[in-house]
């Protein structure tokens, strides 16, 4: 596109309306400018500015011209009437009234000063004469017509604002040019400026921009009226520049954190998993005894996990959990194992405790009875009681489940992980390694290789031991499996404090991005 | 989760075998289920985390470097001091009287080995992890190590009572006696709780009746100070299970074993006629199917290939039953974790390393599904994104100042029992509080703001057996220069219309609300939400300079 071009395109619809004379006329003068352009006087003069600064056209002074206003007192005479006239008429059409000066000047409202200088006239001509007791005669044939003329040019001026004095005839300039005093403006009826006159021309500039410019006037906006009988069709539109940045408008927005969740819980609904919910405020039967953690665990003291104050204690715990539990813990029951062999404390497995894993769910909907084949899963808030930092928070999502099935395996259990880190991390290179949880036995770690940040831990995942799923009924092995969410989280938002997942701040969350 | 330290080049003396470098030293710790958290180049300190609680022998240098050593250099235990007979003078008699206190106790001599900082750090760190970690701060076990030769055997453990006997506990020259040390010495303030119900107070002795501990409080200065230099010691665990301490006791011989020592069984005579000698080798012996083995881990298993492996991390294995299909295993004695054959099959697979399997995908058809309940809040976070509101997730537990205080509210939510921070000691029991915190956090961002969180509560509920309900609940703010009731009244109206629920609104006084300007939520004659302006006094109380109203639903209530 040529230069020319795309100036003439980017030129506002005024600039071109105003341009557009050009097209017939070399040169327009500033008086008929508006008229020619079908511009006001307010767009014309916004247009006229504008294409001077781009130095598209340029001005021209063409000597001067002089224009007829009224003055103060001209607008006053054109109002009311000039003051002989108005004598005039009184003494025209009231004759009979044979008015003294006395009474002229109170019946006209007028001061003796106004009128003695047209009576001194009027005598002066012979039109007027004074009979006895001062009573003033004028001539019946007065011909009252000359004065009407003088009032009625004011009249014009007036409504006119100005006239340029060119187009008045002779007469009516030299009426002008008569009641204009010229070195005290306020004692005379009119005034005339003098007002250069201008003209507009392209310059080099703007003759190489006009063959780019449409001859068919320019609009900014499309609207309902240009539409209606296709009136569009006489209008170019404004091109506009494209390339200029747009404010950001504020648009309501799933929270970023939330966004990823529902990813990788969209996900585990796809790959066949069913969800599970539970309590936030969880027993520690629930919570610890039924996942084989025993009472003296180094997990289980006021260090890890925080304890309701009132109430602290459930009802009961539903049996026979409690008992299956509770011997598997003394002496392993009738699960093939010895147990942890100590004095298992049914009061303390009801008392509650802000969930500190979500296992936990997993462990209710064992006892719930799952279905064989089944898989669960559950987006859990856990909580320990952890000084909050960088990568600790008081509280933080767990995305744990649970596969229930005969045919459950060590292998199956890799295949499962192999199947997460691809499906829900996209993950291309991952390894096992072992883990301990007090509940599955063998226990996994998933580790994937992340691009940029190397191997890290994804998740962690066993089959439960026997003396966790035996108790709660439940015959078959079972895989428990968890993922490290919070991390996934960071890494995938581009986040660096966990703190921020639960941010306060209006901002970060307006301005995170989707992720995908 | 038990951290501890390792010096890079001890632990490379101590697997004995191979060369690596630092980097090499993370995949190699997998098998311990260590993981590498800080490494100094200078110093060559390693700082690592178990994270097997339940392996106490895992816990230190040598149990670290013995676990990597039998599992990728073919590593084998060899402890023949279980095998040995104790010397007749290394004895220790055990009173009758301590039966009820803390009735058990084993020990060794160590000969053979010269203290050296290294030793005595990995000593010191040892003995504070099996006492803290797995001795539940002393109560379960506890450790003494002495110099030896200033020891004149046998050694007497008995109950005294407190006044009866005086000595200069570590770090003292001033004798004091038992009582006189658990209120003023700094480790007697500590750990006397664990005696102080008692009448008598545990005492080790040697024959010239000099004190050697008063456990599990204190050593003696005179006898339990161990320095670099000496060559000669002894080591003695008290506690509260036999097990336990026969544990502790296993572990800390096989370390020293492992660094050279020679050990010197004790015989532990106790009152009844028992004699026991320490260390000992747990004789518990579990037996598997290898067809079960077979079923868990999904694949056929050689049994010479099983056996091999469970033997390559210590295992005592011999192969049973008819058609050898079983094998009888007793694990090294420096660990009580297998109480299960399950364990035995993490074992074999650990050994024969994790990698070296093929996944098997999961294959069953099962079908997916959201819980309904959270369907529905997700149909409700829809429609509030839609609206042009801003979604927030925060924190479940908050100050009551957030969720009383501040709302000029009396309402009683949950409190935790055991605070860490004032910032989170109560449990939330409404939402609507956490959206007025942000906005008061929020005022320079761009207005109008409309936000909203769909989250869980918890509040009481006598009617559970937990005494307590989680709720799923949504709230949502308005604030503006001009935000009003009917404004967000009308934002209520849209999401109620599209979730098909007919809602009336029923006057109501609260203390966060302007008076006559907020109304119970009513869905099907249900108390279900609460919507209003919030009052001028609350904004104050939280620092708002603009109008706010606001709304907060029950979700399980509204369907």
């Amino acid at each position: 596109m040529s230069q020319e071009k795309e100036i003439a395109e980017r030129l506002h619809p005024i600039e071109v309306n105003a341009l557009l004379p050009f097209k017939k006329n070399q040169k327009i003068m500033h008086e008929d400018f508006s008229k020619a352009a079908g511009l006001n006087a307010s767009q014309i003069r916004t247009a006229v500015e504008w294409l001077l600064h781009k130095n598209i056209i340029s001005s021209a002074d063409e000597g001067k011209e002089e224009y007829a206003h009224i003055t103060k007192r001209g607008e006053e005479y054109a109002k009311n009437g000039m003051p002989e006239t108005r004598i005039i008429r009184l003494l025209k059409e009231k004759c009979e009234e044979r008015f003294t000066m006395k009474e002229l000047e109170e019946t006209a409202g007028m001061q003796s000063s106004e009128i003695s200088p047209v009576i001194g006239i009027l005598k002066k001509n012979g039109s007027l004469s004074i009979k006895e007791g001062g009573a003033l005669l004028l001539d019946p044939s007065f011909d009252i017509s000359p004065f009407l003329s003088r009032e009625n040019l004011l009249k014009k001026i007036r409504d006119k604002a100005r006239i340029n004095m060119n187009e008045l005839s002779k007469e009516e300039q030299e009426e002008i040019r008569h009641g204009f005093v010229k070195r005290s403006p306020e004692k005379g009826i009119y005034r005339i400026e003098e007002v250069p006159v201008i003209s507009y021309s392209l310059t080099n500039e703007g003759l190489d921009i006009l063959p780019f410019i449409e001859s068919k006037p320019v609009v900014n906006q499309l609207t309902p009226q240009l539409l209606t009988g296709g009136k569009w069709r006489d209008y170019e539109f404004r091109k506009y520049d494209i390339t200029l940045n747009p404010p950001r408008i504020q648009i309501g927005r799933k929270h970023p954190y939330r966004q990823f969740l529902d990813l990788v819980r969209t996900k585990l609904v796809s790959l066949g998993f069913e969800e599970m919910t539970g309590p936030l405020v969880e027993t520690e039967f629930w919570d610890m005894d039924a996942l084989f953690m025993p009472q003296f665990h180094s997990a289980r003291n006021i260090h890890d996990v925080y304890y309701i104050k009132d109430p602290d204690s459930a009802k009961s715990i539903q049996e026979p959990f409690l008992s299956n539990v509770a011997e598997c813990h003394k002496s392993g029951g009738n699960t093939g194992s010895r147990g942890w062999k100590y004095n298992f404390d049914t009061e303390k497995t009801k008392r509650l405790v802000m969930r500190s894993q979500g296992t936990a769910l997993s462990a209710r909907k064992l006892a719930k009875g799952p279905e064989t084949p089944g898989k669960y899963f559950a987006i859990a808030r856990c909580f320990r009681y952890e000084q909050i930092d960088v990568t600790h928070g008081t509280d933080f999502f767990q995305i744990e489940g649970i596969v229930v099935d005969r045919d459950i395996t060590f292998k199956k259990l890799l295949g499962l992980l192999a199947l997460f880190a691809k499906e829900v991390a996209k993950a291309k290179e991952i390894k096992f390694a072992p883990a301990y949880f007090p509940f599955t036995e063998p226990s996994v770690e998933l580790h994937a290789k992340h691009p940029n940040l190397g191997w890290m831990e994804l998740g962690g995942a066993g089959i439960f031991r026997p003396e966790v799923t035996i108790p709660l009924n439940v015959n078959v092995p079972v895989i428990a499996w968890g993922l490290g969410i919070d991390r996934m989280a960071m890494v995938s938002l581009g986040i660096k404090d966990i703190r921020q997942l639960f941010s306060h701040d209006l901002e970060f969350i307006r301005n995170s991005k989707v992720v995908y | 989760m038990p951290t501890y330290s390792c010096n890079f080049n001890d632990i490379i003396k101590l697997i004995g075998k191979g060369h690596f470098n630092p980097d090499k030293i993370e995949s190699l710790m997998e098998c311990a289920k260590s993981e590498v958290k800080g490494y100094d180049e200078e110093t060559g300190e390693l700082k690592l985390e178990n994270n097997d609680t339940n392996r106490p022998d895992l816990w230190s240098s040598e149990g670290t470097a013995r676990q990597i050593r039998n599992c990728h250099f073919n590593g084998k235990d060899s402890y023949p001091f279980f095998e040995k007979k104790s010397e007749p003078s290394d004895e220790i008699i055990v009173s009758e009287n301590i039966r009820g206190i803390r009735p058990f106790i084993g020990g060794f001599r160590v000969t053979g080995i010269t203290v050296d900082d290294v030793l005595l750090d990995q000593l010191i760190q040892a003995q504070e992890k099996l006492c803290d970690n797995y001795g539940r701060f002393r109560d379960l076990i506890a450790i003494g190590i002495y110099d030896a030769s200033l020891i004149k055997l046998p050694i007497h453990y008995k109950g005294v009572k407190p006044e009866d006997i005086r000595f200069a506990p570590l770090d003292f020259e001033e004798k004091m006696n038992l009582r006189e040390i658990i209120e003023k010495h700094p480790k007697g303030i500590h750990y006397g709780h664990l005696v102080k119900a008692n009448t008598l107070f545990p005492i080790i002795l040697d024959s010239s009746d000099r004190v050697l501990s008063f456990p599990p409080v204190i050593n003696s200065n005179d006898l339990g100070c161990v320095k670099p230099g000496n060559t000669h010691l002894f080591v003695e665990v008290t506690g509260k299970e036999r097990d336990a301490v026969t544990l502790a006791i296993n572990i800390l011989a096989c370390n020293i074993h492992d660094r050279g020592g020679t050990i010197h069984p004790f015989q532990v005579k106790y009152n009844d006629g028992e004699i026991l000698t320490t260390p000992w080798r747990f004789k518990k012996p579990l037996t598997l199917d290898l067809e079960y083995a077979e079923s868990y881990v999904g694949e056929k298993i050689n049994i010479d290939e099983f056996v091999v492996n469970l033997k390559a991390i210590g295992h005592e294995v011999n192969v049973i039953g008819e058609n050898n299909s079983q094998v009888s295993c007793c694990p090294p004695p420096y660990r009580l974790d297998c109480i299960h054959s399950v364990d035995l099959i993490e074992d074999y697979c650990i050994a024969k390393g994790y990698n070296s399997f093929s996944p098997m995908m999961p294959e069953k058809f099962t079908i997916g599904k959201p819980d309904p309940l959270i369907s529905k809040t997700d149909a409700i976070r829809e429609l509030m994104i839609g609206m042009g509101f801003d979604e927030v997730i925060t924190y479940i537990l908050t100050s009551k100042d957030t969720m009383c205080l501040k709302m000029e509210d009396d309402d009683k939510p949950l409190e935790i029992a055991n605070i860490m921070s004032e910032s989170y000691s109560v449990v939330r029991s409404r939402l609507l509080p956490i959206l007025l915190e942000i906005e008061s956090k929020n005022p320079r961002a761009e207005y109008p703001h409309r936000i909203f969180e769909a989250g869980e509560v918890a509040v009481r509920d006598e009617n559970s057996p937990e005494r307590t309900t989680t709720l799923h609940n949504i709230a949502a703010l308005l604030a503006h220069s001009n935000a009003s009731f009917s404004e967000l009244n009308s934002h209520l109206q849209a999401l109620l219309y599209y979730l098909d629920i007919d809602y009336k609104l029923d006057k109501v006084e609260h203390p966060s609300f302007i008076s006559g300007r907020a109304g119970i939520i009513l869905i099907k004659g249900k108390n279900s939400g609460i919507i209003g302006e919030i009052s001028p006094k609350v904004l104050e109380n939280w620092g708002i300079s603009c109008p706010c109203s606001a709304f907060e639903i029950t979700v399980n209530n509204v369907f």
